[in-house]
């Protein structure tokens, strides 16, 4: 089963099985189970056992192995081995799972809703599964019943902000539009206020993300150009994980930017009387896919800071921020580690001075606001910073 | 239904469900450490045989609980901290229960008066160092290991770190410990500064890894944080010349954090790494700590040791460059580790100081021909110290590997036993060296060891196998 990985991905899957664990202080799976073979050198040498057999990429315990982690990339700051990057090889092993036909069904039912339009939400009613055979070589003990909507009403609210034919799209993305659809027209009233013209997706579409996680590596390629053929030239994107993925993919022709970023250069130029006044503290999480995966850590900070508040750090930040456990499918397959991962995360917000929280993902604030932490996303935030400002100028 | 099937429902009463794993990729994971023996085997497709179950206690208690049921039912018990052992002392040669320690994480009590914390010992090492900092003290001990290795793991196979000149190696932290006997006894030893009462009992667990019983807690030794730090580098002409240089700097009393000398051949593989311009020499990286006039002082005696001896000053670059680097030595073997035939292997061996430099010349002129040999000495001591040497090279097939590599270990070993040295300074036993036991303890020696071991474990389930006491 050699042929299922790419040449480059097996000698970093056996580099990375060679290495002394170097990053396993950093990996959130490690922490949460103990299970040694739960972190990246655990993980790479089941892959190096799958290459060596007939149906080593079939094999369910492998697959859990592969699915046992939310691609936060903890686990790249302190890997210094020539030719392992640890998000890239696990991408390569699930995608090797996938041409062996054993991704799990979980994963196959939401690349099937997110090619229709549909978003993951928290919220009950969801439409009734595509397809529910099951794949031949998964049983997952933690099937979580996941719930999957049409995010059409949000845009639909969403479009009046905005200015059709403006040369940047504002791109929610899954995240944002399934599980924290406030957080989405937020934005919108956020742009508005700061006088960039936007216009709406037509109708929404998957940048192909979740294609990637479950390894379904042509669907990914087919949305992700989708998505960019309707955006073309400007994109701004507010969940992480989209733009980090629409990013590389798009050409040359096209600029793709986190929300984070738009937002902190416009709010650069708001003259102090357009500032909140009386700064509020917030503690501000980093989101793995903006802070590690795309190393945006200013510009969050700046949007916050020149929307007038002052800015708290949580104990890990920027490189070893910790991750909330929703990306990388993790609350699909495997929810109890992505609980252990919010627990984490949770202490740390409970232990910061400031009561409320800010981060740049949506997911990540839903999943902290249901832990019990007072959250605001990103766009919340400078929304409610510029909301008071108006009111408080008669604006 | 073998013995471990029939003590698996209890364990699972014990643990819980989700405390114990008979899955197949659980157990090959903790199936052996980062001995290089084992990982070559790895590499060739054949690791050693995995244990039949792993276990997760949380608490002492479900380790007593544990050890006793598995005691009843004459079912090896393995210890696991984090794997990344270099001397085989964790694969399970008989089977049965690996004892994997990683949910036993809590840092338990701090005494900031006595300057003690008290620690589960599937804490990692950095993960304490990070609290210790938070609070403005620090463990002092800083092996390279220490992102990715645990307390228990130190105490178990008597771990030195890299700043052991002044704060001493891990024994010399430890004042307190639980122990959970093969079969099950609970046995505190409180801490204290220091005790006159018989044998230090804490010392025969030290260095046991997992032969005489489990450690589920460890007390240790804080050091308040050093207002200062003081470095200075230099170049001998020769290995001898650091030598004696280093020699005249532990007996005039002087302490300091970091002390190196590189061999020429360790000395020229520093050259891009820490800035040192050229190769040639013997490289001597120093670092003393405290406050800003006790530093200064003594870094001023060691420069003039230094000086007096016609070492080059090269300044404190060469020593700020290798602090960031301090931990990165395993990057190297994940990058050639994986090619056929490759061996590579670190041995560490003492010395006094009117041998050290046989040994050394010793191992050198032994394998220089077959081998790439690098070495530096670290961790000095009044009367001598360590030397830590390197090895890199390769088999000509695949299957010549293993036997280059006991090749190796026979050649280091014999070396240094017949010029006056010690097989190991702080890796521990484990299976490596376990061929070698009667040559550094003599019969007597390897006798107490096989009659405390009988003592403490009749039933023979506490990490059998190790030593070469089994037989």
């Amino acid at each position: 089963m050699t042929d299922l990985l790419a040449p480059e991905q097996a000698m970093a899957a056996r580099r990375c099985s060679s290495c002394p664990k170097m990053c396993r202080s950093a990996c959130p799976t490690q922490a949460v189970t103990g299970n040694e073979r739960h972190q990246p050198w655990g993980h790479a040498r089941q892959v190096v056992e799958a290459t060596r057999h007939e149906q080593g990429f079939v094999d369910p315990e492998l697959v859990d192995g592969v699915y046992a982690c939310a691609t936060c990339s903890a686990c790249t700051p302190p890997c210094h081995v020539d030719g392992v990057e640890t998000p890239l090889l696990t991408w390569a092993a699930r995608a090797a799972v996938h041409r062996a036909g054993a991704t799990p069904e979980v994963g196959l039912e939401a690349v099937r809703q997110a090619r229709a339009g549909m978003v993951l939400s928290d919220v009950p009613g969801a439409a009734a599964p595509i397809q529910t055979e099951p794949a031949p070589h998964w049983t997952d003990p933690h099937w979580t019943d996941p719930h999957w909507t049409d995010p059409s009403a949000t845009l639909d609210a969403l479009r009046p902000m905005s200015t059709p034919g403006a040369d940047l799209v504002f791109f929610p993305g899954c995240g944002a539009l399934g599980r924290r659809a406030g957080a989405v027209l937020a934005a919108g009233r956020a742009l508005q206020a700061l006088g960039i013209a936007f216009d709406v997706p037509e109708q929404h579409r998957c940048c192909g993300m979740i294609a990637q996680t479950f390894g379904d590596q042509d669907a990914a390629a087919e949305m992700s150009m989708a998505a960019l053929h309707h955006a073309p030239q400007r994109i701004s994107v507010q969940s992480p994980s989209c733009s980090y993925f629409l990013a590389t993919r798009a050409t040359d022709a096209t600029q793709v930017e986190p929300l984070a970023a738009t937002l902190a250069r416009a709010l650069a130029a708001l003259t102090p009387q357009g500032r909140q006044q009386s700064p509020t503290t917030v503690a501000y999480h980093d989101p793995c896919y903006l802070a590690r995966h795309q190393r945006r850590r200013d510009e969050p900070r700046a949007a916050l800071s020149a929307a007038g508040y002052a800015v708290e750090e949580l104990r890990a930040h920027g490189d070893t921020t910790q991750c909330s456990g929703q990306g990388g499918g993790l609350p699909l397959t495997h929810p109890d580690i992505a609980a252990g991962y919010l627990s984490l995360l949770t202490a740390q917000a409970q232990a910061a001075a400031a009561t409320t929280v800010v981060t740049g993902c949506a997911s990540c604030a839903t999943a902290l606001q249901s832990a019990g932490v007072d959250t605001l996303e990103l766009a919340e935030a400078v929304d409610a910073a510029l909301s008071t400002t108006r009111q408080g100028t008669g604006r | 239904m073998t013995a471990v099937d029939a003590v698996l429902p209890v364990l699972r009463a014990i643990v819980g469900e989700q405390g114990v794993s008979t899955s197949r990729a659980d157990r090959a994971a903790v199936a052996h450490d980062l001995w290089p023996r084992a990982l070559i085997r790895a590499r060739q497709g054949t690791p050693p045989p995995p244990p039949d179950c792993v276990v997760w206690p949380r608490t002492a208690e479900h380790v007593a609980q544990i050890l006793e049921a598995c005691g009843a039912a004459h079912v090896p018990v393995t210890p696991f901290g984090a794997g990344t052992g270099v001397c085989g002392a964790v694969i399970a040669q008989q089977g049965g229960v690996a004892l994997d320690l990683k949910r036993m994480d809590r840092i338990t009590a701090w005494d900031m008066e006595s300057g003690h914390v008290t620690v589960e010992p599937g804490v990692l090492g950095i993960a304490l160092e990070e609290a210790c900092l938070e609070r403005g003290c620090t463990l002092g001990h800083y092996p390279s290991s220490l992102p990715v290795s645990t307390i228990g793991g130190f105490v178990a196979t008597r771990s030195v770190g890299q700043l052991s000149t002044r704060y001493g190696r891990i024994d010399d932290m430890v004042t307190g410990m639980r122990v959970v006997l093969p079969d099950g006894t609970m046995v505190h030893l409180r801490p204290q500064p220091s005790t006159g009462v018989g044998p230090d009992l804490r010392r025969l667990f030290l260095g046991s890894e997992g032969t005489f019983g489990v450690i589920v807690e460890v007390t240790l030794r804080l050091h308040q944080l050093p207002e200062h730090r003081a470095d200075a580098a230099f170049r001998f002409d020769s290995f001898a010349g650091g030598v004696a240089a280093i020699r005249d700097v532990m007996r005039r009393g002087l302490r300091p954090s970091l002390l190196r000398l590189y061999d020429p051949d360790d000395t020229n593989l520093q050259v891009d790494h820490l800035g040192i311009g050229s190769g040639g020499g013997c490289l001597v990286l120093a670092s003393t700590e405290g406050s800003q006039a006790v530093a200064a002082a003594e870094m001023a005696v060691l420069a003039a040791i230094c000086n007096n001896a016609g070492a080059e000053a090269l300044g404190p670059g060469p020593v700020l460059a290798w602090y960031p680097r301090r931990y990165e030595i395993g990057y190297q073997q994940a990058k050639y580790l994986p090619m056929p035939g490759v061996v590579l292997d670190t041995i560490e061996v003492a010395a006094p100081w009117a041998h050290i430099v046989a040994v050394y010349d010793a191992v050198k002129e032994s394998l220089r021909q077959r081998l790439v040999v690098l070495c530096h000495l670290s961790h000095g001591y009044i009367d001598g110290a360590c030397l830590y040497f390197t090895f890199a090279g390769a088999a000509e097939t695949e299957p010549g590997a293993v036997p280059l590599h006991e090749e190796l270990w026979d050649t280091v070993m014999s070396g240094v036993l017949a010029n006056g040295g010690t097989i190991a300074h702080h890796h521990g036993a484990g299976l490596a060296r376990a061929p070698y036991l009667a040559r550094e303890l003599g019969e007597g020696g390897v006798e107490v060891l096989r009659r405390l071991k009988h003592a403490l474990d009749p039933a023979g389930i506490a990490n059998p196998g190790k030593w070469g006491l089994d037989g």
